[in-house]
């Protein structure tokens, strides 16, 4: 890019889009669904046919009122779409029943076009089984398949052939280990597979699931109770590993480990081979109490500390106080033992939930069994308090984005009802509840009989009506959205309280504005029913 | 990571209406474009951006110092999320600003390769026109009346697509 060339402003007035380069348009097309791009088409001459090059093929029935409108979609967008152009990724989501055929013709299309990233994912919860087909591809380098927990869930019956995947992602998958020994072939012939994330699946027999791969570097598992067997983990090259509620892991090769994070009940809690975990840098656990029981079981807790001990080349850990108060029911194990964690930089503890209710003081003993052998590690405590401050910036600030979202369309709304008002004409459809079969009530005919007439002049009340209830509907809608963020406002951290209080200001001047607009059309409106009403009468006396 | 400090490398940019900014290299290295250019060793002292005017150019200043600053990525994993978190609250706050000016700096990003911010100001477009009509889309984003269809030419656009338009 040569910029002493670039003589040409790039600020011409008014549509500065449409003088884009097709790949940011596509771009931003990629962002909105196909659907919407496909309508892109009726916008001007530049975009008429800029979605039949579109590099990513999203779609979702969601979009589509019933399953064969958007199978007639679908088929359309496949024959409209430039055979010329690699499908870089593309997407299917769908909720309700589709037939396999329909799934392959998406994949046959996205694989014979080079495809890199596919993903097909199933809301369906009919209970219908996964319409999945095993396929090859060359190009493939991030697969997604998730299938529902209701449904029957697709099985894998054979190793999958895809040399150059690297990332796979699966969730309700149930692994069928007839062919395979274990299962362990499943993945074997993905060689250059980096990163695997299993959430939800299962194998339908019970002898012990073993994920081995020699080059697997990220590994996720996240089940809540489904593997009802042991898993065994050999990936000498794994660095991240993520456990959410798995029961019995067996980590028995992973000597590169930089970062753990555990989610579950101490009865959950990963056996470490004695390996050594050398590189471990980031520590991260969160304990909490199986839902069935209050009490600690004293072998959980002596088994949770025995493998804790594993970790103590870990440089930053992060544990739930839980964590803390599980270790104080130890307090004469730890006072004895002296502290494994040499390496130790940072140590964080933080409630799990912003409400639990834990102990919020750490015995001496305990913190002395983390710190003791690292003098300059820092400590930071996490209060509920600051919790909660946390957890309302975030959740307000979502709010916000949301309510902002909803403004915005309406001021887009409004404005286009404006220009179509000022232009003389009748009220659009948005903005005008439905209307009586207008032209064969009100027909300005003689004949009209008494009740009709009465008929008219009820209708004509029954739209002012309910062009108030819209109005009441709009904007009690917005005081509701505004009406649940405040509370959160009352507790926020310091650092963002100034920002996310400047923000819910000026949010409110906007809906304030917003719901005069909405005031204003809706006296528009009545004053128009108010004049039919009056026309009426004048007929009628 | 490194901040702004008075012993770095200054960069000079000059918009379309001659003002200009006096910026660190390591936030100016943000723009791929002007990296190559440095790198290239065709970069004067001066760089004059001839399609750029002072109001997008200054807005684009402000996100390249901001990234630059951030640190990156496996630098620590505490500071890590924080420092996302802190990112994207700035990329949201930044993303508010009228579309002809967002429609400005997607161009100038563009330019100028930045990645991040034409990502960014994708995603902002594609978030105002989303769930909007045609016409509702074409006043947002400011279409070239002189480009539009014919109302024969938009109908048959529709019918074309029907099978998008209900």
């Amino acid at each position: 890019m040569d910029y002493r060339h670039a003589k040409t402003r790039l600020n011409v007035q008014g549509d500065r889009l449409s003088n884009l380069p097709d790949d940011l348009i596509h771009k931003i097309l990629s962002f909105v669904g196909i659907k919407l791009a496909v309508q892109t088409s009726a916008l001007s001459s530049r975009w008429r046919s800029l979605w039949t090059s579109l590099p990513c093929l999203n779609f979702s029935s969601s979009d589509f009122k019933t399953m064969a409108k958007f199978n007639k979609f679908v088929t359309h967008v496949l024959s409209h779409h430039n055979n010329q152009i690699e499908v870089t990724s593309a997407k299917l989501s769908f909720h309700g029943k589709v037939s396999q055929g329909f799934v392959r013709r998406i994949l046959d299309y996205a694989i014979s076009h080079n495809v890199q990233q596919l993903t097909v994912s199933s809301s369906d919860d009919s209970g219908t089984p996964f319409p999945l087909y095993l396929f090859s591809s060359q190009s493939l380098k991030c697969l997604t398949i998730a299938g529902t927990g209701s449904m029957r869930s697709p099985r894998f019956m054979a190793t999958l052939e895809l040399a150059t995947l690297t990332t796979l992602h699966l969730e309700y998958i149930t692994f069928n280990d007839e062919a395979t020994d274990k299962c362990t072939g499943i993945f074997s012939k993905c060689a250059n597979l980096k990163k695997l994330v299993l959430k939800q699946c299962s194998m339908n027999k019970s002898n012990g699931v073993d994920i081995c791969h020699p080059g697997l570097s990220d590994l996720t598992l996240e089940s809540k109770s489904l593997y009802k067997n042991v898993l065994n983990v050999v990936t000498p090259q794994l660095k991240n590993l993520t456990i959410r509620y798995c029961q019995e892991v067996h980590l028995s090769c992973a000597p590169e480990l930089v970062s753990l994070i555990f989610e579950g009940s101490e009865s959950d809690w990963v056996q470490f081979s004695s390996c050594g975990l050398r590189s471990l840098e980031r520590v991260d656990l969160c304990i909490s109490k199986p839902y069935y029981s209050d009490k600690l079981n004293m072998t959980d807790a002596h088994k949770f500390f025995d493998q804790l001990q594993q970790l103590h080349n870990a440089k930053h850990l992060t544990l739930n106080l839980q964590i803390f108060q599980l270790l104080s029911e130890l307090m004469e194990l730890i006072s004895y033992q002296p502290s494994p964690f040499a390496e130790l930089k940072s140590l964080k503890a933080y409630p799990r939930g912003a409400y639990s209710k834990v102990q919020e003081t750490i015995p001496n003993e305990v913190k002395k069994y983390f710190l003791d052998s690292s003098p300059s590690a820092t400590f930071t405590m996490v209060s509920c308090e600051e919790m909660r401050a946390l957890e309302n910036a975030t959740s307000s600030q979502m709010l916000m984005a949301k309510l902002w979202a909803k403004l915005e369309h309406e001021k887009v709304k409004l404005e286009t009802y404006r220009a179509h008002m000022d232009r003389g004409n009748s009220p659009i459809e948005s903005y005008e509840p439905n209307m009586h079969e207008q032209g064969n009530v009100r027909a300005d005919n003689m004949q009209i009989n008494k009740r009709e007439k009465i008929n008219e002049v009820n209708s004509y009340w029954k739209d002012l009506s309910d062009h108030i209830a819209l109005g009441k509907a709009k904007t009690s809608d917005i005081i509701y959205e505004l009406l649940d963020i405040k509370p959160l406002l009352t507790e926020l951290p310091a650092s963002k309280r100034a920002h996310i209080e400047a923000s819910y200001s000026s949010l409110c001047a906007v809906a304030k504005t917003v719901m005069n607009e909405i005031m204003d059309c809706m006296k528009i409106q009545s004053d128009k029913e108010q004049s039919r009403l009056r026309s009426t009468f004048m007929n009628l006396l | 990571m490194s901040t702004s400090s008075s012993s770095s490398k200054k960069i000079v940019l000059k918009s379309a209406d001659n003002e200009t900014f006096e910026i660190d290299e390591i936030v100016a290295l943000e723009s791929q474009a002007i990296k190559n250019m440095i790198e290239d060793e065709c970069a004067d002292n001066v760089i004059p951006l001839g399609n750029i005017d002072s109001k997008t150019l200054s807005k684009i200043i402000e996100y390249c110092k901001k990234h630059a600053e951030s640190p990156k990525k496996d630098d620590n994993a505490d500071i890590d999320e924080k420092a996302v978190e802190d990112l994207k609250s700035f990329d949201a706050e930044f993303a508010k600003v009228d579309m002809p000016l967002i429609q400005d700096i997607l161009m100038a990003a563009n330019f100028l390769n930045i990645d991040n911010l034409i990502g960014l100001m994708c995603r902002t477009i594609a978030d105002r026109i989303k769930g909007k009509t045609p016409e509702e889309i074409r006043k947002i984003l400011n279409i070239n009346k002189n480009d539009l269809l014919s109302p024969e030419q938009e109908a048959k656009a529709r019918e074309e697509n029907s099978w998008a338009f209900d």
